[in-house]
């Protein structure tokens, strides 16, 4: 189908809303872009991008580069948001990745022009030209370096990416992951007489499916504590010289989180995930055994996706453990 | 507002790991108090909204929770009445699991009369133990959950009983429920007693209406945009309305209500606070202080109602029988506990004019709140001036001027109207709006006012706390009326069907300016 086929396709269907045979409102304030690059990936994530589009009133784009030759295919669907019922419209494209200039071109056409477009892109490679033009029209991005085949090396890419491009309003889900992993570790310091204990760290060891969200939890205590990188590899240097090694353990599926443990001056702090305590923090010395659960807040992912394209953004946290990440897989 | 606190030790040691975090405004560790544990508030509000807050991780890591009131409850009694509180009204699904347990193990209670000073040491014992078994710090925030008959007692007895903040090794903090008094003289004996005790900046009167999310929004759209500010006057403002309208009667709390009243309930403290954000300058900084100065100067700025043309600015009502959501309902005076000629006014209306510059004495401030009407609604609707010459619109276009409506409940949002041309050949004028629905807008979920409002008590932020002066200047604005209603019986009570608008008197007092109310 062609881009004129289904700009009067989309036509058609507003027509039939002017009619009053689509109950709801036209949500038309932003255009949703998904693009996945691998087979059978969007068929997943279609269903959270549709309560996505219905949520915050936008066009939905599905770009399918594993949908092989199948045809595009345009839909209007509805749901509530707010009280109220709303009606998304659905483009979904097969794209040959390879060609990156006419799927971009293709991607102004059927955006909602004037509009913010979003982008939400799944799986493939991060330095690439189709990202850097989808990118380029995008007032926000959400990728995801733990799906990528090399996630350090996509980590690499992407600090490559902020810092040419300061500015850009770009998201890694490996980090937006790591957001609930951060608030435990902050809570096994908050007991003021263990704040101390943070200028002795020796080891940060982090347990995840997948390296992204290791290096990006263990660069972030980094950036906390004004680490720097040290030789030997993958371990940073604290302010006062001392050396902090970070391990990466793997357990888990690609994404999750399930352990963080500090060692210092003679006492190991660790938040670990545990059947129904949900996350059990420690603090474990000579002297002392301390340890109670804490609620792991769960949110799905179109929430957090949701959260990073259409909330308040500006995370200052991200690029800054990005950078010493990006150092630290690369020392 | 944003005042940013991180876990600081007593030697000024912070948790580094805290900066740039979702909950780096996150309390010291305490123990909360609750004095009126067994009441409707505490188990409706108060526990759903700590429990919220602990399981967003909000709640400083090492707390207690202590409940006091005379039921002769056991611990294990208060924490499953709070379990039970909590499932049906936190909308969080069942408490259960690890964390209610750690939750409710920080729970525990204690009997008896808030003059017994006997129960104080009691009280002073659970501090104690929450201090060794819970990591408290010895810090305390008091919060009076109870009639406010017994405000003034508790707090003597928590001095006499060395409780008080000159007594205690760590914080203390005095959080009150409205009213604040029940006239000016009471306010005055109120506070001369609680500051006896705590220092102004330790006492947290709450108004939950403050604590909403629009309210607070008020002030980003105030001042935080180009576009309204510029026109916030007397030159491009006509008028204001303020509602708070129910659709609920007096329910259990008609013993209550018959010594409150509409006036006292509603306006003296929701309703003027709301008037205050809506008509100040803007702050100098956005420091609790700061906000609540301005606030204070509105207040010193309004006109006193004329004794003798008290009826131009002040219209009272009371409900009688009528009809709400197709179902019957009984008049004020057939409510339990509530005297069969009572003359206690279930709606009040107020004009209020401010003298100041950007007012100029020429806007009325119209505030309204009343039990029992159509529909339950609170917002803030600024209704602007006409445009000087019209230029468009064809013979019989209604005009209407724009406005622009703060909604607070149950809708949250804001909506702006203006006029537009209506498609077609003619030059046909219409006016439509532009709503922005929180939730909808942002996606998110919109946390309940004492959520915010108890975290920011634990964290020491009273920005959205009502100071002592002016409360006290509240009170001195609605004291002219408040005299004249308690010295003459209402000839025409009751005077508003429920389900209905509100009495006919307070369309008259619009209609006196040209004006009409907003429909309900
Ligand atoms: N409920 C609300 O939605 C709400 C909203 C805004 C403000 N408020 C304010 O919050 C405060 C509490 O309201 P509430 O609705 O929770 O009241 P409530 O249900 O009547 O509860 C009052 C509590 O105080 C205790 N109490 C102690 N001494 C008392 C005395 N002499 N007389 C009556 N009760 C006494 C009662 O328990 P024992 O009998 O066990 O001692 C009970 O726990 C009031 O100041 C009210 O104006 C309430």
């Amino acid at each position: 189908m062609s881009v004129e086929t289904i700009v009067a396709e989309l036509h058609r269907l507003r027509e039939t809303q002017s009619e009053g045979r689509v109950m709801g409102a036209t949500a038309s304030t932003s255009t949703l872009v998904v693009c996945a690059a691998g087979a059978g990936e969007l068929a997943v994530l279609s269903e959270s991008a549709r309560r996505m589009a219905i949520a915050h009133g936008a066009r939905l784009l599905l770009l399918d580069a594993g949908a092989g030759g199948s045809a595009a295919r345009v839909c209007a669907f509805c749901g509530r948001a707010g009280g109220e019922t709303v009606c998304c419209e659905e483009i979904a494209l097969p794209i040959d990745a390879g060609r990156p200039a006419s799927v971009i071109a293709d991607v102004e056409e059927l955006a909602l022009p004037g509009l913010p477009c979003y982008l939400w892109w799944v799986g493939g490679e991060l330095d690439g030209a189709l990202l850097r033009g989808l990118g380029a029209l995008a007032r926000r991005i959400v990728v995801d370096t733990s799906r990528c085949s090399d996630p350090a090396a996509s980590l690499v890419a992407l600090d490559a990416i902020l810092s040419r491009q300061p500015h850009a309003q770009l998201w890694d889900l490996a980090w937006l992951r790591v957001a609930p992993w951060r608030e435990m570790a902050a809570r096994l310091f908050d007991d003021p007489t263990r704040a101390g204990a943070l200028t002795h760290i020796e080891a940060i060891e982090v347990e995840s499916g997948s390296l992204a969200e290791a290096a990006l939890l263990a660069a972030w205590i980094g950036v906390q504590l004004n680490y720097e990188i040290s030789e030997p590899a993958r371990s940073f240097r604290t302010g006062s010289g001392a050396t902090v090694t970070f391990s990466h353990l793997s357990g888990g599926a690609p994404g999750e989180v399930r352990m963080v443990r500090l060692h210092a001056a003679g006492a190991t702090y660790s938040a670990h995930v545990e059947g129904d305590c949900g996350v059990r923090l420690s603090v474990e010395s000579e002297g002392e055994r301390r340890s109670r659960c804490e609620p792991m807040l769960e949110r799905s992912l179109e929430d957090v996706v949701a959260g990073a394209l259409f909330g308040l953004g500006g995370d200052p946290g991200f690029s800054r453990a990005l950078g010493l990440t990006a150092r630290l897989l690369r020392a | 507002m944003s005042i940013t606190t991180t876990v600081t030790t007593s030697d000024g040691q912070s948790n580094p790991l805290r900066a740039g975090l979702q909950s780096h405004r996150i309390a010291d560790p305490c123990t909360i108090v609750l004095f009126g544990a067994t009441g409707d508030l505490t188990k409706r509000m108060l526990m759903p909204a700590l429990y919220s807050l602990r399981l967003q991780d909000l709640l400083p890591s090492d707390f207690a929770i202590v409940g006091y009131s005379r039921s002769p409850w056991s611990d294990d009694q208060f924490r499953e009445a709070m379990k039970e509180g909590i499932a049906q009204f936190a909308q969080l699904g069942h408490p259960q699991g690890p964390v209610w347990d750690d939750f409710a193990r920080r729970l525990s209670y204690v009997s008896g009369d808030f003059d017994d000073v006997e129960c104080y040491r009691q009280l002073q014992h659970h501090l104690e133990t929450d201090l060794t078994e819970f990591n408290t710090h010895g810090n305390a925030l008091y919060y009076l959950a109870t009639p406010p008959v017994v405000f003034g007692e508790i707090v003597r007895h928590l001095d006499l009983a060395k409780l008080g903040p000159k007594d205690t090794r760590g914080w203390c903090r005095l959080v009150i429920e409205k009213p604040f008094g029940t006239d000016l003289t009471s306010a005055r004996a109120l506070q001369r007693e609680i500051e006896k005790v705590f220092p102004e900046k330790q006492i947290y009167r709450i108004d939950h209406y403050l604590g909403k999310e629009p309210v607070q929004d008020l002030m980003a759209l105030r001042f935080s945009n180009v576009i309204f500010e510029p026109l916030w006057n007397y030159r491009y403002i006509k008028s204001v309305q303020i509602t708070a309208a129910e659709t609920v009667g007096v329910e259990q709390r008609g013993g209550y209500y018959e010594r409150a009243g509409a006036l006292r309930d509603m306006l003296q403290n929701h309703v003027i606070n709301l008037m205050t954000l809506v008509a100040m300058e803007p702050p100098v900084s956005s420091d609790a202080d700061a906000l609540r100065d301005e606030k204070f100067k509105v207040l010193r700025a309004v006109r006193p109602i004329p004794s003798d043309r008290l009826d131009h600015h002040a219209v009272r009502g009371q409900y009688a029988r009528g009809e709400i959501a197709g179902a019957a309902v009984a008049a004020y005076r057939e409510e339990p506990d509530v005297d069969v000629e009572s003359s206690t006014e279930t709606y009040a209306a107020l004009k209020l004019i401010v003298d100041n510059w950007r007012w100029g004495g020429q806007v009325p401030f119209y505030l309204r709140s009343g039990k029992r009407l159509k529909r339950k609604n609170s917002e803030i609707a600024i209704a602007f001036r006409s445009v000087p010459h019209r230029l468009f619109g064809e013979l019989g276009d209604q005009f209407e001027t724009n406005s622009l409506v703060v909604k607070i409940q149950p809708e949250e949002g804001i909506s702006l109207s203006f006029n537009a041309k209506y498609p077609g050949q003619a030059m046909h004028i219409r006016s439509v709006s532009m709503d922005f629905a929180y939730g909808q807008g942002f996606g998110v979920k919109i946390a309940p006012a004492y959520e915010r409002l108890l975290a920011d008590a634990m964290r020491d932020d009273a920005t959205l706390f009502t100071r002592w002066d002016a409360v006290e200047a509240a009170w001195e604005v609605v004291m002219p009326v408040l005299e004249r209603w308690q010295s003459e019986r209402p000839a025409d009570f009751p005077n508003y069907a429920a389900g209905s608008q509100g009495p006919p008197a307070a369309d008259a007092l619009l209609a006196a300016d040209g004006d009409s109310w907003r429909q309900l």
